[in-house]
């Protein structure tokens, strides 16, 4: 029994291009479930995104070990085709927008006429209902809209959005819950239903730290009501490396660490003195702690703070580095092959 | 604030998890938000909590003493208090892990319950059916066995900030976000379910384990595609993205806009409402592929063009032309930027919670059901709240379920 086979002998269609829908189907398929993937003349657009004369990465990695059909849903073996295979089918996965439904007979009384308890997934960007219902949605303009690029930059720079597509990424996993929720319901009560999700819903759940911070709480301190949090944290840069460093298990150390670092003045600060304080102004240390910071090597760095106090170093790894560290070897995330693909990361004990 | 849509729910035992019993064993984020997830989709979530409660209870800001932190984390679940470290407590403990369907602990190590005599040998014994999710730091063994994580540890570690920054600057954190602990959540809650299905249609439960270091290299997933394929990757690119060409901010007259093109039929549309067909037949911008070789002397053209009118009049092109595009808000709160965005307002996606410690501003469940519509069963627990009423409900789950949901009032049931 692996994580990998939770889910075997489940059967998924999955009519989705670019990212939240692909990625439904492709963690359904990390846990064992069989995907059939339905492309329509013209393929998915992701395909397309890549340099000249190279193949989208990002396809290949979401669509990987899906079963996939090109079916022209238009016509009439097309939908002959797709009847068959809904007929088999638990669950539905469905990324078209509705302006783009018409003839492709993916209506949900239509499939439920053919498969009672199927459990239809809609996944859009803005929602279904409401006035922005089927507009066309990005990652970019979600992020911006739910305020992810809030504290990123500075006021006087252009925004920055979060580096990883972590609103289409987290569509896809809400999708995947909405729909083993549903298929939990339909084992007692043997029904099917139509669930959704939105990459705007998600993105609002992502931010659901600062939703509540911002209720009118009693106390304002350490994050602000508005915007930008200050100058851009970067984290230490030591002579080979850039690094975040932290204390928290230890931090009335801050005023002895100062010391070996060899900032005498930063030690006899009172910010930097109890821990009430160090909440509020350790992101300064960075900046303040840059010129002597620079002559330290990381791995001077790393013994002094983990050995002597107790506290947590982390480099800033770039991507490369982050998949050829050995925790993340060891914990085997990274299935090796051509390309090398991230599983799920469950793991059955 | 007055402006948001009131939190008018639907009636409770509606979700489609009604009925199952959770325990949350959970600190901080990654345990809690998914057991309080389980309860928006109706389960009934108790977070057990020592006496010094739950690690951060003490963070800033605060409401009537605690922090929001810990409030938005434990929404809807009840309250008790128990020393697992006490023979009393661990016995109370293994009551509850009799009758309960899934157990979840985001504890650093997954070798944190062995230790507390409460490992999944011990729980399997308890009950075959359980479902137990271990959520650690950075997985089972390994060097890094026991390090703590958090928001920040991930970001840094997952290389999530080397591609996070202003373009060509070095990577930055997300101080003011902790998208990377949601997103470990967001995991876990997967991992729960997919667990309660198998365990539904064989009967058998187990134990599982998560990290938040494997969740977050997952959400950087179409990210790590180059490296994965022995390629280098793009680093920071400001509101850029690698492969689509334009994906970016603008400058318009009186501030910015979020303006993507992923297709080819969408920068069509895009040329045209921008009133600069021309740029359609400009062999350098012909395909995606050309956009990316080229793609700072788009950026100089599409500049030049979003500077000549303000933002509103941009909005209102764009959405004519259905290109993806949102304005960046400014000089605006959070909740206020939420708020005045027509589809958030309109669809009440920020509620008010009721409860205890004073109204909670929080996301709607994020998801919606056709026959099962998940709701936001009341506020926080105050800590131990319930601890007499589960302990005095033990005999068995439907009991235990009856009296604590018939124990919501009018004060907390949202």
């Amino acid at each position: 029994m692996t994580a990998q086979s939770l889910l075997a002998g489940l059967k998924v269609i999955e009519i989705a291009e670019g990212i939240a829908g692909p990625m439904a189907g492709k963690v359904l398929i990390d846990l064992g479930a069989s995907v059939t993937r339905i492309e329509q003349p013209g393929g998915d657009w992701l395909q397309a995104l890549a340099a000249e004369g190279e193949t989208s990465e990002a396809y290949r990695q979401l669509n990987a070990d899906k079963h996939l059909l090109s079916i022209d849903l238009k016509t009439a073996a097309g939908q002959a085709q797709l009847d068959a295979l809904v007929a088999e089918a638990d669950i539905a996965i469905r990324g078209v927008r509705r302006a783009k439904l018409a003839g492709l007979g993916l209506a949900p009384e239509r499939l439920r006429g053919i498969t009672p308890g199927l459990i239809l997934c809609y996944i859009s960007g803005w929602g279904s209902t409401g006035p922005m219902a089927d507009m066309a949605a990005s990652e970019l303009a979600v992020q911006v809209a739910c305020g992810l690029t809030r504290y990123l930059g500075t006021p006087d720079t252009p925004p920055v959005r979060q580096g990883f597509d972590l609103v289409a990424v987290d569509t896809g996993l809400a999708a995947v819950q909405a729909v083993l929720a549903a298929l939990l319901w339909r084992q007692h009560s043997g029904q099917g239903q139509l669930v959704e999700v939105s990459m705007l819903e998600t993105a609002i759940a992502l931010m659901q730290w600062d939703t509540t911070a911002f209720s009118g709480p009693e106390r304002w301190e350490g994050r602000q009501l508005n915007g930008h949090l200050g100058p851009s944290d970067h984290g230490y840069e030591c002579a080979d490396a850039r690094c975040l460093i932290d204390m928290r298990s230890n931090e009335e150390a801050w005023p002895s660490l100062l010391c070996d670092l060899g900032c005498h003045d930063l030690a006899a600060d009172p910010r930097f003195a109890t821990a009430a304080a160090l909440d509020l102004h350790v992101t300064k240390l960075p900046a303040l702690t840059a010129p002597v910071m620079r002559h330290w090597a990381f791995a001077d760095l790393e013994k002094l703070v983990r050995d002597k106090y107790d506290g947590i170093i982390v480099p800033m790894l770039d991507l490369a580095q982050a998949v050829a560290h050995p925790q993340v070897r060891h914990i085997g995330v990274i299935i090796e092959g051509t390309p090398r693909r991230i599983r799920f990361p469950m793991d059955v004990v | 604030m007055e402006s948001l849509v009131s939190n008018a729910q639907p009636p409770r035992a509606g979700g489609p998890l009604a009925g199952m019993l959770v325990l949350d064993f959970g600190q901080a984020a990654m345990g809690p938000i998914a057991a309080e997830y389980l309860g928006m989709l109706g389960a009934t979530v108790i977070k057990l909590q020592s006496l010094k409660g739950d690690t951060v209870r003490n963070g800033v800001p605060t409401m009537k003493g605690t922090s929001t932190t810990f409030l938005g984390n434990n929404l809807g679940k009840f309250g008790i208090v128990v020393d697992l470290k006490s023979p009393q407590g661990k016995a109370q403990a293994k009551d509850l892990i009799r009758i309960a369907d899934v157990l979840i602990e985001n504890f650093r190590s997954n070798e944190v319950m062995v230790r507390l005599g409460l490992g999944p040998a011990v729980l399997k014994e308890l009950n075959p059916q359980l479902v137990y999710v271990s959520s650690s730091a950075y997985g089972a063994g390994g060097p890094l066995d026991n390090m703590r994580s958090n928001e920040w540890l991930t970001e840094a570690f997952s290389g999530f900030t080397s591609v996070t920054g202003g373009k060509g600057q070095p990577g930055e954190f997300s101080r003011g976000t902790a998208n990377l602990d949601w997103n470990g959540a967001m995991v876990n809650t997967v991992a729960l379910l997919a667990a309660l299905v198998h365990c539904g249609r064989t009967g058998s439960g187990g134990a599982t384990t998560t990290s938040q270091l494997g969740s977050s290299l997952y959400s950087g997933v179409t990210r790590f595609t180059d490296v994965l394929a022995g390629r280098a990757d793009a680093g920071t690119l400001g509101s850029g993205a690698p492969h689509i060409v334009h994906d970016e901010a603008f400058q318009t007259e009186d501030g910015w806009i979020a303006v993507s093109a992923p297709t080819q039929r969408c920068w069509a549309r895009l040329c045209a409402a921008l009133g600069h067909e021309d740029l359609t037949a400009d062999p350098r911008f012909a395909t995606n592929a050309a956009r990316l070789a080229n793609r700072d002397a788009l950026a100089d053209r599409l500049a030049a063009i979003f500077a000549t009118t303000n933002t509103a009049a941009w909005c209102e092109r764009l959405a004519a032309a259905d290109v993806p595009h949102a304005k960046v808000p400014q000089n605006m709160t959070l909740l206020e930027a939420l708020d005045s965005h027509p589809q958030i307002h309109a669809e009440g996606l920020v509620r008010r919670i009721p409860g205890h410690y004073g109204s909670l501003s929080s996301q709607a469940p994020h998801w919606r059901f056709e026959h099962t519509p998940p709701a936001i069963a009341g506020g926080p627990p105050l800590l131990g709240e319930q601890t007499e009423l589960v302990l005095a409900n033990l005999s068995s789950k439907a009991t235990l379920i009856a009296a604590l949901e018939a124990s919501r009032t009018l004060e907390t049931v949202a």
